[in-house]
């Protein structure tokens, strides 16, 4: 695997977080529901995983992924809008190395997704302990958006293998002739 | 002085051979053009000829110590990175590291090169499609290139863009920059054109003198002959085509009927500016082949949009079977073909492709057999769709809006792109429709098939007319 | 020596080559100081929200009040309060109502400063997307980038339209093909993944395709091909 990503996949990174961003951007208007961010963001960071085969592409999405949600002003903007989209990504990283081939490939985005959803919700827990919340209401808290976010992350992560069937169909995963620079 | 040569060099694609032993050899000062059928490899080609390096081939390619290559791709719009047209040409510079004090000097030249004398930063988004072809030339020539590649440009230009894109050209071999063009229908540069070759097969083969027999060079006249019906063969048709092998509709269409109205509107852009005025009233009759016909950006698409409740602005001036447009409302009876309609794909295989409509709209699924049989894809059904060639893709999107047999098909720039072959098939397809009592309206943005349309719809000058060309079919 | 066009109202004026110079180092100097600027505006917010983890109940007020003179600030800058109205109506009702729920009155007062904090740690950032021009950000941020990532960054909002409409354009086809994906369809969560199978696949297939075409038309243009990257200067 080489070590770092060509062009042409941290371009496709760097749109896929366009897309969350923007898809984010218009449910967040539309539905109002907690955890409905981490059904997009397990959804686009598995996809780029997918796609580039690469350690370290998910995380590239979520830092990309925050910076552009504070250019574009999406949210309440600012420099922590990159924790959000951070935080979930290098986790799930991280998991990626923890679990190297375990499992299937479908259970493993499960898995990751859970573990993403897990990182969303601590940083929400971690931010209310700080500002000196109660730790029953905190945790109370932690409890009901790490259901929902779990939730709304495996229906994200149950869509990958699909999306993935359907890339590699279109050729534009494997590339036949071409050397891979 | 020989700037570039191929000598046996072959390439794998898919697990067969895209290119066999291929030779070829471009001199300073030259014009080459390369014809093939889609899918034959004509991009694949530019591309090995340009960046060797990012391919697994096998044979030799030279290039002189002296060479400086541009190319320019097929769809400016893929290709542009900024957004203003003096940041577009310096991305090059800025890639090499040039001071940028000196980059001003260099952009100007190179804008005066394609003779497109605007200010450095005019947004790309306000030009003409054939301006952004010579921009993305003009981002070439800004590292001074003495050879040019250009794949396929006139697919993508009106008349007026291959007129300017020709200026660009002559001019730049007069300075001695060499130039190879891929392209399906070359006589539009004939003018310039030094040697002509055809990539057949994964060969190339020498072809000086295109003639009607070239299967690349037949003129679009000639294709619209052989495909569509004399009268007749028309007369023959109805009297003998037998019930299970025709396009057969549940009612008889009375083609004295309406089926689209376009009453006296204006169409707009978002910040009020006016795109096209239609002052009479215009109708769509069963039967109906219509040419909607007008320079890039005159208002084809907008117009088609509105006629299928896309877009609800003169909701009130057009009449579609009978009722005011909106998106979903007519089913089945309706049938829109979009630009670059292989971005609608997304099943697996083409049956599926087709099978989706058909499910939606609960009709038979043999209808997704007989499209096929008819536009010759039988073969290709269990394929995967992604896996085509263009030309295939935009027969199979094609397919998908002709297996619910609707009474009314829009077609928005439908021959883009498509090389002879599939171009009949097409012609074939739209002409076994019409003569079944459908009506089709395609969009176009040169006047093409004049002998197979009933009307034309001509925007000139923002004005939408009712025209009718003269037998003699003018091509460029 | 060429002469510098520029557009001023959309009238083409040309100017000496002297001016020109003149004009293009004012105008280098301005954008150096508004890219300064924004910067500090960054690290400012940051400072302030981090604050509101840190500071006592005691110098609560202070913060406060820095705060106020931002909102201001912002609010004549033409930002919409909407937003965060929003989120202090929102996290009043859940935190307020979550210490009613598990101690009654008693700990309400508390609640409300960690509703206080709460909006203390937001409102720098909503001030900051609020005055600073996005493009300003992202010429901050792309600094702290490699020259890949930063073209990444700057590519991904010019392509941002395009995306939105290549999306409008195929949920239309698709819509048109009988997919059940108008809005009175999507009423039902059975057609949710119709929208994802017949708008977000090809939509997806298209970005690829698009990255690959810009990547291959970059790379052509020799990116990356050397360590020093220059900067057009009318950016």
């Amino acid at each position: 695997m080489k070590p770092s990503f060509n062009l042409h996949h941290a371009l496709f990174i760097g749109f896929c977080a366009t897309l969350l961003v923007a898809i984010k951007s218009m449910m967040r208007m539309k539905l109002g529901l907690t955890g409905h961010s981490m059904f997009l963001m397990s959804l686009f960071y598995l996809v780029c995983y997918g796609a580039t085969n690469k350690i370290g592409s998910i995380t590239l999405c979520g830092l990309m992924a925050g910076m552009l949600a504070m250019i574009l002003g999406v949210g309440k903007g600012g420099v922590f809008i990159l924790l959000k989209f951070g935080l979930p990504a290098v986790a799930m990283d991280l998991g990626l190395i923890l679990l190297a081939n375990l499992f299937t490939l479908r259970w493993r985005f499960i898995i990751l997704a859970v573990i993403g959803s897990l990182a969303w919700s601590s940083k929400s827990a971690v931010q209310n302990i700080l500002i000196g919340m109660d730790l029953q209401v905190a945790l109370f808290q932690f409890g009901l958006s790490c259901l929902q976010g779990s939730l709304f992350a495996i229906a994200g992560a149950s869509l990958v293998p699909l999306i993935l069937n359907r890339l590699d169909a279109h050729d534009l995963i494997i590339r036949n002739g071409m050397a891979d620079k | 002085m020989t700037l570039l040569a191929l000598h046996q060099v072959e390439l794998q694609h898919q697990s067969t051979s895209l290119f066999k032993q291929l030779n070829l050899q471009i001199a300073a000062g030259e014009c080459h053009c390369i014809c093939g059928v889609t899918g034959s490899g004509k991009t694949t080609l530019l591309q090995l000829m340009a960046m060797p390096s990012q391919f697994n081939y096998q044979g030799q390619i030279y290039h002189n110590q002296e060479l400086r290559l541009g190319l320019v791709m097929q769809d400016p719009n893929v290709q542009i990175i900024r957004e203003t047209i003096g940041a577009e040409i310096a991305f090059g510079l800025e890639n090499l590291g040039y001071p940028a004090v000196n980059m001003l000097n260099l952009v100007e030249k190179a804008l005066a090169q394609v003779g497109l004398t605007l200010p450095l930063d005019t947004l790309i988004s306000h030009l003409s499609l054939g301006q952004k072809y010579r921009l993305m030339v003009a981002a070439q020539l800004v590292f001074e290139p003495n050879l040019l590649f250009i794949d396929e440009p006139w697919a993508q230009l009106d008349n007026q863009g291959i007129k300017e894109l020709l200026n660009v050209l002559e001019y730049l071999l007069s300075t001695g920059v060499s130039v190879v063009i891929t392209e399906h229908h070359s006589a539009a540069f004939s003018s310039i054109i030094n040697f002509h070759w055809r990539l057949d097969k994964g060969a190339i083969i020498s072809s000086t003198m295109p003639t009607l027999d070239d299967s690349c060079d037949l003129s679009i006249q000639d294709i619209s002959r052989q495909a569509v019906l004399t009268a007749d063969d028309r007369r023959v048709y109805d009297q003998q085509k037998p019930a299970a092998q025709s396009v057969v509709y549940q009612a008889e269409i009375d083609k004295s009927l309406s089926l689209l109205t376009l009453s006296p509107l204006n169409i707009q852009f978002n910040d009020q500016r006016p795109v096209l005025q239609l002052k009479e009233t215009l109708a769509l009759m069963a039967g109906d082949i219509v040419g909607l016909f007008g320079e890039n950006g005159c208002g084809k698409t907008s117009l088609f949009n509105q006629i299928v409740g896309v877009d609800l602005a003169n909701q009130t001036r057009i009449s579609l079977l009978g009722k005011a447009p909106k998106l979903g409302l007519y089913g089945a009876e309706v049938g829109f073909l979009m630009q670059r309609p292989s971005r609608q794909l997304f099943e697996m295989t083409v049956r599926q492709e087709l099978e989706f409509s058909l499910k939606r709209f609960g009709l038979p699924l043999s209808n997704a057999t007989e499209v096929l049989t008819q536009l010759d894809l039988l073969h290709l059904a269990s394929h995967s769709p992604h896996k085509m060639s263009y030309g295939q893709q935009h027969l199979i999107a094609l397919a998908s809006v002709l297996c619910i047999k609707p009474k009314v098909l829009l077609l928005d720039d439908p021959f883009a792109g498509l090389d002879n072959q599939y171009f009949a098939r097409v012609i074939a397809c739209l002409t076994q429709f019409a003569l079944a009592g459908g009506a089709v309206i395609f969009s176009s943005h040169r006047p093409i098939l004049l002998d197979l349309v009933s009307k034309s719809w001509l925007i000139d000058q923002q004005q939408l007319t009712e025209q009718c060309f003269a037998a003699k079919a003018v091509s460029l | 020596m060429s002469w510098l066009r520029l557009s001023h109202s959309h009238s083409r004026e040309v100017i000496s080559p002297a001016v020109q110079d003149k004009s293009l180092s004012d105008r280098m100097v301005k954008s150096k100081k508004k890219l300064v600027l924004c910067a500090l505006a960054i690290i400012f917010s940051i400072v302030l929200s981090s604050s509101a983890f840190l500071v006592t109940r005691q110098q609560l007020g202070l913060l406060l009040l820095i705060n106020l003179v931002m909102l201001i600030h912002a609010w004549f800058q033409q930002a919409k309060l909407a937003p965060l109205l929003k989120l202090f109506a929102i996290q009043s009702f859940i935190t307020i109502g979550l210490y009613f729920l598990f101690y009654g009155s008693e700990r309400v007062i508390e609640a409300v400063f960690v509703v206080i904090r709460i909006i203390l740690v937001m409102l720098p950032s909503w001030w900051l997307a609020s005055t600073q021009n996005g493009h300003q950000i992202s010429q901050v941020l792309c600094l702290l980038l490699s020259t890949k990532w930063a073209f990444v960054i700057t590519t991904s909002i010019k392509i941002l339209p395009f995306i939105t409409q290549e999306a409008r354009d195929i949920y239309h086809i698709q819509c048109l093909r009988g997919a059940r994906i108008t809005p009175k369809a999507l009423l039902n969560p059975l057609n949710w993944y119709e929208l994802v199978q017949c708008v977000l696949f090809p939509l997806l297939i298209q970005l690829l395709s698009l990255s690959k075409h810009i990547a291959r038309s970059a790379n052509q243009r020799h990116f990356g091909s050397t360590a020093k990257h220059t900067h057009w200067p009318l950016n």
